[in-house]
């Protein structure tokens, strides 16, 4: 991936570039914002890393720059201004996703490949499948392997998460507000249990696991190897 | 400026009220004068030339009726019976001789004349009426003006002495007010000066009178009262912040010092790392959930409210909930009521509800009841079997960091109430803390409730 940061803070931005380009992606780094806007205004970026904060220019103006020049790279707020209004005021600026600052590398590392590899609103489809699991989102269905399976709302809906990021590493947090509208963390095992729960229902009668655990980053759902 | 200082005594308000109130009697008093004058002396002249008309009508009826002769008698007489020496009269015959009267000569025009008349070695003014009488002669009747003039100077003496003495009022009245004025805005002065050099608790003085002075010092009053509660919570908060950040930070020090001992290989190392990490968690755990009761304390929220059903926040946290109470050994019951909203910021009411079920799940007692009710009228409860609180403590534990003593030993950052607190106070929910006989009881009557205060849907 090419990754942009823009960010003013070197010790932050020499963490998320390092670990970064670790992952093997080629990454640019503003320090301003006026910088950051020019460098992201040709485009040629999967996705951009933005603070909020920021000299010249600040981050919900880059961001709005950028949307109303047509530049639809995906965007990731990246700050320690996390309060509950300040991520929707992001999100209504315009920027795809919100982390507040501190934060995990792999919880930024994952939700920057989400947002990379999140497919056009346009192609929506209607059915998810991931190997012999199928999940028919209008009829409310899912089987594997022909067998339907039957799950609670909740279990559906963390399913339908995941299997829309199949491939893709899903931290807890993700969850949290993809599944449950947490935007903070209760502290409890409610993830861990769901996913067990889940496990349960899909793997039945020795089938080969679909949801795997990624140690200190979270769950990924994909065909077995 | 100071009211006080007497350099500045022009600049005041009261001063230049004064001033103004001053400038406008004077005013009302020349037009007043103006407008007397005009009319009083306006009316004199007219009576005395009616006056010289009816003579100059009775004269001319004498003469037509017994010629010249006659007129000259007439007038004659009424030389004789005039003693103030007001009166003028010219008889003149055809060819300009006179043949009565006191002027000695008289212009022979018709209509009127104001004459000057050496009368009696005294220059007088007359208000004449020449008339051209039958067969030729010429009668001239006047009348001296000076009683007009006397009025006049007699009004013009009068509005000098009342505009005088208006104006004298005005300034004693003006500097009476002004200096009441002046006397009580310098005591606010002085009473807000002792409260900005440190005395917080002083209060303006407010009398009994309860005009617009008294009116600004109590909501000036009521306004100091509210910095000083606020500076109250500050210096608690700051102390708080200190006190119980100190522990965590302590830990986190000796952690460090004692890998730096005793640690050998690179799996101690790791060990004590990751031990370190896990207390910053803590400590960021911490901190995250100040800055979010300042952040709802400053009410700032409040202009993202919005409706939102509460019956499927209540079963999403209770499901959140759950597996945390499932290992306590713990039944979470819920008896939520459908379709249940509110107005409000569901983040907030869903972090608060999420803290009280932590609480319950917590504090509650190992393989006992949870249960979480939503009645039809809003009103949310979440009950447990615990311990509970004492009732004489049911106030502090609202307070940041306060957590109870027989509390010490789970572990929490004593913020979860407060922050209840905070979210209850920006919503206006009605928060009470109740006996559950076991256990705690915690009652949320949301508003547009029964209970719950206004400024719900």
């Amino acid at each position: 991936m090419k990754i942009l940061v823009v960010e003013d803070d070197a010790e932050t931005a020499g963490y998320v570039v390092r670990g970064l380009t670790e992952a093997g992606h080629t990454v640019d780094q503003a320090t301003d914002g006026r910088e950051g806007l020019f460098l992201a205004t040709d485009g040629a970026y999967d996705v951009l890393v933005v603070d909020r904060m920021l000299p010249k220019l600040d981050g919900l103006g880059l961001v709005r720059a950028l949307r109303a020049a047509g530049v639809r790279t995906p965007a990731l707020f990246l700050t320690a201004r996390a309060g509950v209004g300040d991520r929707v005021e992001g999100l209504e600026a315009g920027a795809d996703d919100y982390l507040g600052k501190p934060f995990a590398f792999a919880e930024l590392m994952a939700r920057l490949n989400a947002l990379a590899r999140r497919p056009p609103l346009s192609a929506e489809p209607t059915v998810l499948r991931v190997a012999d699991l199928e999940m028919d989102l209008l009829k409310r269905v899912v089987t594997r392997a022909g067998q339907r399976i039957d799950l609670q709302p909740r279990e559906f809906r963390l399913l339908e998460y995941l299997m829309r990021r199949a491939g893709q590493v899903v931290t807890r947090t993700m969850l949290l507000e993809g599944v449950w509208d947490f935007h903070f963390d209760p502290k409890t095992s409610v993830v861990e249990t769901h996913i067990s729960r889940l496990r349960a229902k899909l793997d039945r009668d020795g089938a080969p696991p679909l949801i795997h655990t990624m140690r200190g980053a979270g769950y990924c759902l994909r065909a077995p190897d | 400026m100071r009211p006080t200082d007497l350099a500045g005594w022009w600049r005041t308000t009261a001063f230049r009220i004064t001033l103004l109130h001053l400038a406008l009697t004077l005013l009302g008093t020349v037009a007043l004068s103006a407008v007397a004058w005009w009319a009083t002396t306006g009316f004199a002249l007219r009576q005395l030339a009616q006056e010289v008309e009816r003579d100059t009508g009775v004269l001319l009826q004498s003469a037509r009726l017994g010629g010249a002769p006659s007129a000259a008698l007439s007038i004659e007489a009424r030389l004789g019976a005039d003693r103030s020496g007001t009166q003028f009269y010219l008889l003149a015959a055809p060819d300009g001789r006179r043949l009565a009267g006191n002027l000695a000569t008289a212009p022979r025009s018709p209509g009127w004349e104001r004459l000057q008349v050496a009368g009696g070695g005294v220059a007088a003014e007359a208000l004449a009426l020449g008339t051209p009488l039958p067969g030729g002669g010429f009668l001239v009747v006047g009348r001296d003006v000076a009683p007009v003039r006397q009025l006049e100077g007699f009004l013009l003496s009068a509005a000098g002495w009342v505009g005088g003495a208006a104006l004298l009022l005005g300034l004693v009245g003006g500097g009476l007010v002004g200096r009441g004025v002046t006397r009580r805005a310098a005591a606010m002065d002085a009473a807000l000066a002792r409260v900005e050099a440190g005395e917080i608790g002083h209060r303006l003085p407010i009398r009994a009178g309860r005009d617009e002075f008294d009116q600004l010092a109590g909501r000036i009053n009521t306004t100091l009262d509210r910095l000083q509660g606020l500076m109250a919570t500050l210096r608690q908060v700051t102390d708080d912040i200190a006190h119980d950040l100190r522990t965590p930070l302590n830990r986190l020090r000796q952690r460090l010092e004692a890998a730096l001992r005793t640690a050998q290989d690179e799996a101690a190392w790791r060990a004590a790392t990751e031990g370190a990490i896990a207390e910053c968690e803590r400590l960021l755990d911490i901190f995250a959930a100040l800055l979010r009761i300042a952040q709802v304390e400053s009410g700032a929220r409040r202009a993202a409210f919005a409706p939102f059903d509460l019956s499927a926040v209540a079963e999403t946290v209770a499901e959140v909930h759950a597996p945390a109470a499932e290992a306590r050994g713990q039944r979470l019951e819920t008896d939520i009521a459908p379709g249940v909203t509110v107005l409000g910021d569901r983040d907030l009411v869903t972090q608060m509800l999420s803290n009280l079920l932590d609480n319950a799940v917590k504090h509650g007692r190992a393989g006992g009841r949870i249960v979480v009710t939503l009645s039809p009228a809003a009103i949310l409860a979440v009950a447990d079997d615990g311990p509970g609180i004492p009732p004489e403590s049911r106030g502090a534990v609202l307070r940041r960091f306060h957590r109870l003593d027989a509390a010490r030993a789970t572990p929490g950052t004593g913020l979860g109430l407060a922050l209840v607190s905070a979210v209850a106070e920006l919503h206006g929910i009605g928060l009470s803390l109740e006996e559950n006989a076991p256990g705690l009881r915690v009652r949320l009557a949301f508003p547009g409730g029964p209970d719950g205060r206004s400024g719900g849907i």
